[in-house]
């Protein structure tokens, strides 16, 4: 035996002229788990083990003196350990931490729901936009069910926190869109023009927005479209409004991509019985072309040239006399061109710049009368991002913004000009992975108004646990008087809000829980002068106007979304109480708006049934009932009609016949038939009144789509 | 007494490992075994340190991304699979600086990271799509022959749901295809990288039946 031994010593020494030296030990976590497979070996040599099951290893090296051993596992921090080797067994048990994942970090994020791709833990992904029931495919009806928001069934656009529609921008990589919507028809809520298919994030801003931008009191939804396709493929759809299809040629780092519709709702309206009559139902053409050139992570230039037009005739209650119906036939014309450019100078610098032109006609005949109104907008952005250290980051940019708004109402001509500039910049300062802050400055002027105002935006968020965190952001905006007022050629200075929010976010890759408080002070708001109250939108503005009006909103949103209960159930519930209440326009007291309901509620579900690959949706909204102006009442804007409720019922199948890849759906709205009421209107005397109705009620909506990537034969 | 052949087998064991880079990859190619955490993760740290010293040659890193990705696919936490796919096209970034940026087989093999990480992140398909795309037509242009293009095809659409256009009828034809070229290829030099073959069949026989 101990022949053997000697034996064997004699072998190692012959081998390995030098003696050597073992280093053992175990590799666990902070917490004592053992972390098999973890890699231990000194730096600059070959000399390396992996730890056993067990977490522990045994190293052995013939180097010596001052040596570094490096360990480390996968999802840990590696570890430099500093040792002296002189030929003997050494014991070095080791504690990992934890490597900072996007997941740990704290993301400032109070005010601002997103829907992307982009980040691995995210409220909503775009796809959750396009699959929600009732929203019908349109991107405002999906944010309509966000906590913050009201739908207002008679009014086209975003109303948000208390907000009216025109406090809400909406912006399309970087530039403002002018006419996001379809031109409006007196008491109808409009679609908005641009497919959700369009967009890889939707960014929902319901206050505390970035000094990026400006001219929204309430509200910015920050949309940014795709970047190249996928695969090449074309794309055909049809369904009860009309037929679509799509093109899209993708080469090395080039993609091109056009599209064009078809649009006639006369199928849709026919089956739904309208409560308005369509002597012309909605019909229109319109096609888009968009060039990507990507060039790996660095940089990405997208061209999107869109144009399109629409007409329609709808006999709508009589803006002048609630118990008449008068005709309103529109027709439109609308263009739209967007080009950006995202550069990643080096790793510590990017730029993007952006410009966008757009032009929007309308030709209306409202009764007998004749009116036409045309707008345009050319605007350009420009901006820089330093890292100025790990923690620090700068963003500076500059944004022109040129429009006009011209209208022509029987013999009366009216119109503006308007230029706005805007500087802004914004440092994030991150000191750990727990804690960031934004501070911002937005310098904006106005040429119409001849007025410049600084807006100071502030935000800052702190993790108090692994998936939870708190978030507080403030800040001042500006916005110019209603077009109305400056269509009328009256003019006041920059109406102001001013925003205060606390938010509490708990999210993991399943559920999300979010609730979030906030108080907004309205100054300056636009006042008309000794002028009675009228609830008519198109009323004449014949006074002087001034900036004596203000208000207030608070409230409370909560949002819970849950995919982990069920499995292919995906269920979110969003409620938000409002408190609000203005002194502005043409009213006479202070008093809540009648585009407020004080309670929301939505709840919207979708669950997957595997085997027959069909997606059932649903969702739930209630709200309670809005104020209405009775001229009757003794108090100013007292009264409330009763509550609104509506459930929507969405299925779709998903199957690929051949080579072709299709959809088929079917949506009913307002399931159980609900005559909700979105107001009243009084005939002239006061003695009679009518409701304000929506255009549809239970409705039935049918359609399909066909895509077919891969047409490239050569491919396989 | 135990020790002391312990330290034997490890002091014959770290010689066995002083050879040249050729060698030291097939040695621990020969030792990988997908099968085993861990052996999988003795080999990915092994090809790490192989990657360390050889740090110009792409073929020390092609590996070890070769081997952090089969890892990333076998591993069962989803946080960790990330982080091994994340080191893995580190690895191939690597690779491309150090020689490869032409070579065919970097590119398929980040495009099977992108077709795992569609799998890992269904939400965010289109994004990885593209980027599986984009790396599946470059690896084509470069080496149409390449048999691991039409294996790494086959998978995707094997884990493709029926209803988007995968399954294993039309997944066959890739496995299919890629057989025809896996016969011709030499399994001689790990400079021109033959792994596949074995699973292929495997994959082949099944959506056969």
């Amino acid at each position: 035996m101990r022949l053997l031994i000697s034996f064997l010593l004699f072998i190692i020494a012959s081998l390995d002229c030098v003696s050597q030296s073992t280093i053992t030990g175990k590799v666990t976590d902070q917490l004592g788990n053992s972390l098999p497979g973890a890699s231990i070996y000194i730096l600059n040599t070959l000399d390396g083990v992996s730890a056993n099951a067990e977490g522990t290893y045994t190293l052995v090296t013939s180097e010596k003196g001052n040596q570094v051993v490096v360990v480390s596992s996968i999802g840990f921090e590696r570890i430099n350990q500093s040792i002296t080797l002189e030929n003997k067994i050494y014991t070095l048990n080791l504690k990992l931490k934890e490597a900072v994942s996007e997941l740990d970090e704290v993301v400032i994020s109070a005010g601002t729901i997103e829907a992307t791709n982009d980040r691995k833990v995210a409220v909503l992904r775009p796809l959750d936009i396009v699959t929600t029931a009732g929203a019908a495919g349109d991107i405002i009806g999906a944010i309509q069910t966000l906590p913050g928001t009201t739908r207002v069934g008679e009014q086209t656009g975003l109303f948000v926190r208390g907000g009216d529609a025109s406090e809400a921008n909406v912006i399309i990589d970087g530039m403002i869109v002018q006419n996001f919507f379809t031109s409006d028809v007196p008491g109808i809520a409009q679609r908005s023009r641009f497919s959700p298919f369009q967009f890889k994030g939707t960014s929902f801003s319901s206050g505390g927005y970035s000094v990026r931008y400006g001219q929204a009191l309430s509200s910015v939804l920050e949309l940014s479209t795709n970047d190249m396709p996928a695969k090449s493929n074309v794309n055909v759809g049809l369904n009860m409004s009309g037929l679509f299809g799509s093109v899209a040629k993708v080469f090395e780092k080039n993609s091109l991509e056009v599209t064009g519709s078809y649009i006639n709702v006369a199928p849709f309206y026919n089956l739904a019985n309208t409560n308005f009559d369509f002597y012309k139902a909605p019909e229109g053409v319109s096609g888009s072309t968009r060039w990507v050139h990507k060039n790996g992570d660095k940089s990405i230039f997208k061209l999107l040239f869109s144009h399109g037009g629409f007409s329609s005739g709808t006999e709508i209650p009589d803006i002048n006399n609630a118990s008449q119906r008068s005709r309103f036939g529109i027709e439109n014309n609308n263009t739209y061109s967007n080009a950006s450019y995202f550069e990643n100078i080096n790793n510590k610098v990017y730029s993007f710049s952006a410009v966008s032109f757009g032009r929007n006609v309308d030709d209306v005949t409202f009764g007998t009368t004749p009116s036409k109104t045309e707008e345009w907008r050319l605007q350009g952005r420009t901006e820089l991002g330093f890292e100025i250290n790990n923690n620090l980051q700068l963003l500076s940019g500059a944004e022109w913004q040129r429009f006009s708004v011209q209208r022509r109402f029987d013999a009366f001509n009216s119109g503006f000009d308007e230029t706005q500039t805007a500087i802004y910049t914004e440092l994030e300062w991150k000191p750990s992975r727990k804690f960031g802050v934004k501070s911002g400055l937005r310098g904006e002027h106005s040429n119409l108004l001849n007025q410049f105002a600084l807006s100071p935006r502030l935000s800052a968020a702190y993790k108090v646990g692994k998936q939870s965190q708190v978030s507080v952001a403030s800040g001042v905006f500006y916005q110019n008087p209603n077009n109305r007022y400056l269509l009328a050629n009256k003019s006041a200075d920059f109406q102001q809000a001013i925003h205060y929010i606390a938010n509490y976010q708990w999210i993991t890759d399943k559920q999300t829980f979010r609730v979030e408080g906030y108080y907004k002070s309205y100054d300056r708001l636009v006042r008309e002068l000794n002028v009675p109250f009228n609830p008519n939108a198109f009323r004449f503005i014949s006074g002087d106007i001034d900036n004596s009006g203000s208000g207030f909103a608070q409230g409370i949103d909560v949002f819970w979304r849950d995919r982990k209960l069920v499995k292919n159930l995906d269920y979110w519930i969003s409620y938000s109480w409002v408190d609000t209440q203005r002194l502005f326009e043409n009213f006479t007291a202070r008093a809540t708006p009648t585009f407020i309901s004080d309670h929301n509620l939505n709840v919207i579900a979708k669950y997957f049934i595997e085997p027959l690959k069909v997606n059932i949706a649903a969702t739930y909204t209630y709200a309670t009932g809005r104020p209405y102006y009775n001229p009757n009442s003794t108090e100013f804007l007292n009264d409330r009609v009763p509550y609104f409720e509506n459930i929507s019922l969405n299925i779709s199948y998903v199957t690929t016949i051949k080579k072709v890849f299709a959809v088929f759906y079917a949506g009913v709205d307002n399931v159980t038939n609900r005559k909700n009421i979105f107001g009243y209107r009084y005939s002239t005397d006061g003695t009679q009144r009518f409701p304000i109705e929506p255009a549809l009620y239970r409705s039935v909506f049918v359609g399909m789509n066909f895509s077919l990537s891969a047409f490239n034969r050569d491919e396989l | 007494m135990k020790k002391l052949m312990i330290l034997l087998f490890l002091a014959l064991t770290t010689m066995a490992y002083s050879q040249t880079i050729e060698e030291a990859i097939q040695t621990t190619l020969s030792q990988f075994n997908p099968g085993d955490r861990t052996a999988t993760m003795a080999a990915v740290n092994r090809f790490d340190l192989i990657a360390k010293k050889w740090n110009t040659d792409w073929v020390s890193h092609y590996y070890a991304a070769y081997a952090k990705t089969l890892a990333g696919a076998t591993e069962t936490d989803v946080a960790k699979k990330a982080q091994f796919f994340n080191e893995a096209e580190k690895s191939l970034e690597a690779a491309k600086e150090n020689g490869a940026a032409e070579n065919d087989e970097v590119y398929a093999l980040l495009a099977m990271i992108s077709s795992n990480r569609i799998g890992l992140d269904p939400e965010a398909w289109q994004k990885h799509m593209e980027v599986y795309n984009a790396n599946l037509r470059k690896a084509k242009q470069l080496r149409k022959e390449n048999p691991r293009i039409y294996y790494i095809e086959g998978i995707s659409k094997f884990y493709t749901p029926e209803a988007y256009g995968g399954g294993k009828k039309n997944a066959l034809i890739y496995f299919e295809k890629a057989e025809e070229y896996f016969k011709n290829e030499s399994k001689n030099d790990i400079r021109k990288p033959y792994w596949g073959q074995e699973h292929n069949e495997a994959m082949l026989k099944d959506c056969s039946e």
